[in-house]
């Protein structure tokens, strides 16, 4: 047995995605996300972000930390500028926050389990305890399954019929953030694991 | 059919039940009513009532949820319906001195029995406001005391409408101490009432129709009075209720009841049986355990049946989150109902009490079907005192269970326990040695002294050395009854003299889990195959960091072996070409001294997780737009 004081070479602590790469091939970046799951490992994000720039990247961004907070893969980032009027703050609040000063109040907030979606038999129940709101639980019934699931699964807005009128929906729970015409992502993300047992919260919460 | 008419019946479950879960009792005995075309029972749930009238006076679900996890200890959940049942003052003084000796969360007790008084009353008027004929009460852990304050009242403004109280706190001889202390309880059914309990309400029609207290010997395990006011007891019945005769539970006025109760705050669960009795303690009865009282015998639900019947019941209340109240898993539910649920693939969040021999595949099926919640029974990593204990596995195999249910990011819930007659020093300090090496796995909740409960081996044989018993001290201050041969008949908990450790030898092992809790946030010690090599990053607290490489195929190999958990001897012997002695020995002290194995004495296993375990997800991914 040899002892390294280093981490191995072929199994780095930290990876780094940087924006040209995940621009290039956003599916690509969401898999790399997805592949640190239960090693240990964090991702790196090494430019500051700006939401507001590029409705596109603001849709990017937001799917590649929802994938990150579904597989609880730490992510080291930081925010260039405050959040644009657009957006507002409980929106993202359960996804993983931004580390310096201007995630202050992100971080404040941030309850990692406290915006999900799980699939039944027939239904989609979305759970949504972000601050600010009611304590949330939305169902999507049986006629309507298939439809989130095309919704969740993209970040194009459906031009019209039942899709549209579900992001709709979504949008005036405040479970979708319409970035502009042509981008949207529906916010609560796919919770088909638990969170690791240290990070576990109770499922009771205190009455206000 | 009777000639006469079933009674009117009102079924009622009390503080402290869950304020999450329906009552699993009040469901089953409504669909076996269902089952037998009699009418079906209404349901007051007094918990949710309770939970709504205590958050009006200031106080919080949460102050709920700790009186009803907390308040079995010392009958303190029961004490705060004591003044109500028994009188103002009554135990007040006598539980202000235990909670304080014992740390009891007094303060938050004592407001809610501010309440009781209040609430017994408006009780008994949602109850009788039904014009129930019968009102069955569902007494299990701590819900006697308020199950009899509002019976009382019942009782005493309509003495036509009869009591009924069944449930697990009636088991045994308890419920017939029950039915004799308390004569404004007509009847107490004892035992799984599936068939029962029907059977009774039948009987009552009888009755009623004939003016005759005839067919009441025929309920079995019913207490009740006959004409001159004698109690009477019906045997047991020839046997008990066959799996398949257990009914899905009727859910449908709990869930009708949520919305406008104090219930809509929190996460609702599902609570499901796939099973009854201990099919581990059927054979090696574990000596503190008294779970099962008069029905250890084991019964499983077909594998088939129960699938459908959780896939039913999340489809008709459209809840994930499913809690099941088994002893213990149905072995053969591994490779049958598991993959069931698994391939229906929903998103489900299961709860299992397991036993902690499941190997690896096993671990893997519990998570593919979403069992996300596992209390597996470690109760101690000391192999003597888990032999002492009669848990039928060694401590190298607690471990693996630790292990590898981190590995597949299970939730593990367990107790250290302590204080079996015989257990020695040397054995715990060995293991108390090894356990910050274990901080990356999940710590047990506390280390706790075994009580001394009803239905188990140590409180039937005197031999296994806890002859002398009294009472919990608790008891006195709930129940009314100065004559301690009368109240030891009616209770399940019992004090006795501490055995084992004292509780200075115990320091160390309590020292040892505090810091083994403060440390396990953020600790990781994980095993991966890179190429041909094996390399184990630990990032454990209390550790420097280090990344562990395994080259020789020779290591790599007994690595593997150790990973179930072997004898040393047994790993040279399987690669025997392989190994110098001498040079396994010294690759075995380096692993120890790398806390990256654990002993019990006998067996060696690895303590590395490994990712593979939970490789069953793949999470779908959402298609994005390139850029343009």
């Amino acid at each position: 047995m040899r002892t390294l004081s280093a981490p191995h070479p072929a199994w780095p602590e930290t990876v780094d995605l940087d924006f040209g790469r995940i621009d290039a091939d956003p599916g690509a970046a969401l898999r790399v996300v997805a592949g640190l799951a239960g090693r240990a490992q964090r991702l790196r994000l090494p430019e500051p972000f700006t939401f507001g720039d590029s409705a596109h990247r603001d849709a990017t961004m937001v799917r590649l930390l929802a994938v990150a907070a579904a597989t609880f893969v730490p992510v080291d980032w930081t925010l260039r500028e405050p959040l644009p009027d657009t957006i507002p703050g409980r929106a993202l609040c359960h996804l993983p926050p931004p580390r310096n000063e201007l995630g202050r109040r992100w971080r404040e907030a941030h309850d990692g389990s406290s915006c999900t979606y799980r699939y039944g038999p027939g239904f989609v129940l979305i759970h949504d305890t972000r601050p600010g709101g009611p304590l949330n639980r939305v169902h999507v019934e049986a006629g309507w399954v298939d439809t989130f699931r095309t919704v969740a699964g993209t970040d194009r807005p459906p031009a019209d019929g039942a899709a549209a009128d579900l992001l709709d929906q979504l949008v005036a729970h405040q479970l979708a953030l319409r970035l502009d015409d042509r981008y949207a992502v529906v916010l609560p993300y796919h919770a088909d694991r638990r969170p690791p047992p240290g990070r576990a919260v109770p499922s009771v919460k205190p009455s206000p | 059919m009777p000639r006469g008419r079933v009674p009117r019946t009102c079924l009622v479950s009390m503080p402290w039940h869950s304020l999450h879960r329906p009552s699993l009792a009040l469901g089953v005995l409504r669909a076996a009513c269902a089952r037998e075309g009699i009418p079906v029972p209404v349901s007051y749930h007094g918990s949710l009532a309770f939970a709504d009238m205590m958050l009006r006076a200031g106080l919080t679900v949460g102050d709920y949820a700790e009186m009803a996890d907390t308040g079995f200890h010392h009958s303190l959940g029961e004490w705060i319906f004591a003044g109500s049942l028994n009188g103002p003052d009554f135990g007040y003084a006598g539980m202000r001195d235990l909670a304080r000796r014992a740390g009891l969360p007094f303060r938050v007790a004592a407001a809610v029995r501010e309440l009781a008084d209040e609430f017994a009353d408006q009780a008994a008027d949602a109850i009788l406001a039904h014009e129930p004929e019968l009102v069955g009460f569902s007494a299990t852990f701590s819900q006697t005391i308020a199950s009899l304050a509002v019976a009382r009242r019942i009782k005493d403004r309509r003495p036509g409408v009869q009591i009924l109280v069944g449930g697990y706190s009636t088991d045994g001889p308890m419920g017939v101490a029950l039915h004799r202390e308390y004569p404004f309880v007509d009847y107490v059914l004892r035992g799984e009432a599936d068939v029962t309990f029907p059977k009774l309400l039948l009987a009552l029609a009888e009755c009623h129709a004939t003016g005759t207290r005839d067919g009441l010997d025929d309920v079995p395990q019913l207490c009740w009075r006959d004409d001159d006011g004698a109690t009477r007891v019906s045997p047991r019945p020839s046997r008990l209720v066959s799996p398949t005769s257990i009914t899905t539970p009727d859910y449908d006025d709990w869930f009708a009841a949520v919305p406008a109760s104090v219930a809509a705050r929190v996460e609702p669960e599902l609570v499901v049986e796939s099973s009854r009795g201990c099919w581990w303690g059927a054979k090696h009865h574990c000596v503190f355990c008294g779970l099962n009282g008069t029905a250890m015998t084991y019964r499983a639900k077909p594998a088939e049946s129960f699938v459908d019947e959780v896939l039913g019941l999340v489809r008709r209340h459209r809840i994930l989150d499913v809690t099941t109240i088994d002893n213990i898993l149905p072995n053969e539910y591994y490779r049958s109902a598991l993959p069931g649920l698994a391939g229906a693939g929903h998103d489900l969040r299961i709860h299992y009490e397991i036993k902690a021999n499941a190997q690896v595949e096993d671990v893997a099926a519990l998570r593919a079907a979403g069992v996300w919640d596992v209390q597996p029974g470690v109760e101690s990593l000391v192999d003597d005192v888990l032999h002492r204990m009669r848990k039928g596995v060694r401590g190298a195999h607690n471990v693996r269970m630790l292990r590898d249910g981190a590995s597949a990011g299970l939730t593990i819930s367990w107790n250290w326990l302590y204080g079996f007659p015989g257990e020695r020093v040397a054995d715990y300090a060995a293991v108390v040695a090894q356990l910050p090496a274990l901080v990356h796995l999940q710590p047990p909740s506390g280390a706790a002294r075994i009580a001394l409960q009803r239905f188990s081996p140590n409180f039937d044989d005197p031999r296994q050395g806890f002859a002398e018993r009294r009472p919990a001290a608790g008891s006195r201050f709930v129940h009314d009854i100065d004559d301690p041969e009368r109240l030891a008949e009616l209770v399940y908990s019992f004090d006795t003299p501490d055995q084992g450790l004292t509780a200075e030898e115990v320091a160390p092992l309590v020292d040892a889990l505090a810091a083994w809790t403060a440390g396990y946030p953020g600790s990781a010690l994980i095993a991966r195959t890179i190429g041909d090599v094996v390399v184990i990053r630990d990032r454990r607290h209390g550790w420097a960091p280090a990344d562990h490489v395994l080259e020789h195929p020779r290591e790599i190999a007994a690595w593997r072996a150790l990973e179930t958990g072997r004898a040393p001897r047994r790993v040279l012997a399987e690669q025997n070409h392989e190994w110098d002695p001498g040079d396994f020995g010294h690759w075995l002290r380096r692993l120890e001294e790398a806390g990256l194995v654990f002993t019990d004495g006998t067996l060696w296993i690895t303590l590395a997780t490994s990712p593979t375990v939970a490789r069953k997800t793949h999470l779908p991914l959402p298609v994005l737009t390139p850029s343009a």
